[in-house]
């Protein structure tokens, strides 16, 4: 009996006081001012296409050279100084520009035989005007015809 | 302007990857020239050596043919590079559009990047 007069009590003295307690006060001029994040605009992602796996890889260089009309070919070993694609198959003829190592050429034409040189007609493939003959010698097959 | 791709290719017949730029160049990249400059810090030899542009040695590096030069997958990182995933397995390299475009191969390009021509 008495522990129940108690056990009233106490939840009488809760219930009280809980209705007491003051609500938390909140400034009209709160420090603290959300700023709702931009919207982000989503950027162009570039479309990617990847072709299929030749059923025959092009493959190795034969042993002769292997540039052949319709292959790839890149510029190497110029040590960064470029090679001259010429006018015409010799050096007689002018440069036209320079073509920088790793830049990629299709094979047009040749091979040409002038000054002992074997000179190879390469086009950019994408730039058509951007074409000359240059010499075999600062040339690195990356693929023969496809 | 934000220079980006408009579209990119990746060419398994002949080896090469091309970029078509939104300001109207056109970028053609070697197979092996692309795994040469691999951005990843393990292939630039640690993070210590990453910088934004590709080293100046990678485009007299010529790599032979081989499944680390033959490209398995070409994914978008986001909206502001790719991953390439090569037939080695490699594909740490994330290429962002201005290392790309640094790593374009023509002369104009390399001028603008500080290579003597």
């Amino acid at each position: 009996m008495g522990l129940a007069v108690i056990l009233c009590l106490i939840t009488w003295f809760v219930l009280v006081n809980s209705r007491k307690m003051a609500p938390l006060p909140v400034s009209p001029t709160s420090a603290m001012v959300l700023v709702p994040p931009p919207t982000l605009t989503p950027l162009p992602t570039p479309t990617i296409y990847v072709s299929p796996t030749p059923t025959q890889r092009p493959g190795l260089p034969p042993a002769s050279g292997g540039i052949q009309v319709g292959g790839y070919v890149q510029i190497t070993g110029t040590s960064g100084a470029g090679l001259r694609l010429r006018s015409g198959a010799g050096l007689e003829f002018d440069p036209k520009f320079l073509g920088m190592d790793s830049e990629v050429f299709e094979v047009k034409e040749g091979p040409v035989e002038a000054n002992g040189i074997t000179w190879w007609y390469l086009v950019a493939p994408y730039d058509e005007s951007r074409s000359g003959w240059a010499a075999s010698n600062y040339l690195q097959i990356v693929t023969t015809q496809p | 302007m934000d220079i980006r791709p408009a579209e990119i290719t990746a060419n398994r017949a002949n080896s090469i990857v091309t970029i078509q730029w939104n300001d109207g160049h056109r970028s053609a990249y070697p197979f092996g020239l692309l795994r040469a400059a691999c951005p990843c810090a393990s292939c630039r030899g640690g993070h210590e050596n990453m910088s934004a542009e590709p080293d100046a040695e990678v485009f007299s590096t010529v790599l032979p043919e081989s499944p680390a030069t033959r490209i398995r997958s070409v994914e978008a990182a986001g909206s502001y590079a790719i991953i390439i995933e090569w037939e080695d397995g490699h594909h740490y390299g994330i290429y962002n559009w201005h290392y790309l475009r640094a790593l374009c191969p023509c002369e104009e390009c390399r001028s603008r990047f500080g290579e003597a021509v």
